[in-house]
């Protein structure tokens, strides 16, 4: 079975892309539109192998996505995105445990 | 006329807007503010970068904003970033501090536009102070290119994905048909986009 990679971004075309992208390469993918329904899914099935997901969004936002899931004792590898690159961001990312960090736009090979 | 802190601008004339996602109404709140996590809670979300923080002002609440905000002492500086504001639904991205007003104070459900000012932390609002071009150009250069980069980012991975169905023999026309729609849409957001930045600079590009 595939792993799946799941979508988290409130701009619809990027997440589409993403998952036309993640598709293509032969990966299971799973697109949410915001981190409140990813994490909705997740407590229902928590089985994701890799999460992708925009750090800046309405709502909850990258870094209380992931808090909650620190509190929750998960761990989930996470690629942060983001339309601001900025060091103290990446090390923001990083410090609450981003697999990794991407500026938009993105060599989507880096992801795979 | 409406105070911005570091613009000063007609009642009438529209604020810019920062993020085509937010609205918000008029029972927003900033429920708390944590500083040291650079972090203020409450309904609405906007992020903040690089910049003291200054005042955060809805006209059609302004006291009770101004009164949230003294939760931060003066002269703060947040140097985690970037951090959260919460207000009420939608996303705003702000290099310095921000003032928002009702575009129609009749509506419950008003949508607000968010402008920037460069005022320090905790001072009280400057109305006859103009932004400086020299914080203004940077900001709207960042605006500009965070904008762009989202249509950007879709184009490549549209692209992308093509490309390797192609090379797998896996892309029907219908397929490509599909994709390049969305790519010369995308390429239509981006037009639009640098459009306005242009018309609102008065070029003639």
């Amino acid at each position: 079975m595939n792993p799946t990679v799941h979508v988290v971004d409130d701009d619809a075309a990027v997440r589409g892309g993403l998952e036309w992208f993640f598709e293509s390469a032969g990966l299971t993918v799973a697109g949410y539109a915001s981190a409140e329904e990813f994490l909705e899914r997740y407590e229902q099935a928590p089985d994701a192998e890799c999460v992708v997901l925009d750090f800046s969004m309405p709502g909850l936002n990258g870094i209380e996505l992931f808090e909650r899931f620190t509190d929750n004792g998960w761990t989930l590898p996470a690629i942060f995105l983001t339309g601001h690159g900025t060091v103290p961001t990446a090390v923001q990312a990083l410090k609450y445990g981003a697999f990794d960090f991407l500026e938009k736009p993105f060599a989507d090979e880096e992801l795979l | 006329m409406a105070a911005t802190g570091g613009v000063r601008r007609d009642r009438d004339e529209p604020f810019e807007k920062i993020s085509a996602h937010l609205r918000t109404t008029r029972t927003s709140r900033i429920l708390d503010a944590d500083v040291a996590a650079g972090r203020v809670l409450g309904r609405d979300v906007a992020t903040l970068c690089d910049k003291p923080l200054a005042v955060f002002v809805p006209v059609a609440a302004r006291s009770e904003f101004r009164s949230r905000v003294t939760l931060l002492p003066a002269g703060a500086r947040i140097d985690q970033w970037p951090i959260t504001f919460a207000t009420a639904s939608g996303e705003v991205r702000v290099l310095a501090s921000v003032e928002a007003r009702a575009a129609d104070d009749a509506a419950n459900d008003a949508e607000l536009d968010w402008t920037l000012v460069s005022s320090p932390a905790a001072e009280p609002l400057a109305e006859d102070q103009a932004e400086d071009p020299e914080d203004a150009f940077p900001r709207r250069f960042a605006e500009l290119a965070h904008d762009l980069k989202q249509p950007l980012a879709a184009i490549i991975s549209y692209a992308r994905g093509a490309i390797l169905r192609s090379r797998s023999g896996g892309l029907t026309p219908a397929d490509l048909e599909g994709v390049l729609e969305i790519i010369v849409a995308e390429a239509g957001r981006a037009a639009a986009r640098l459009k306005r930045s242009d018309n609102n600079s008065g070029g003639s590009t």
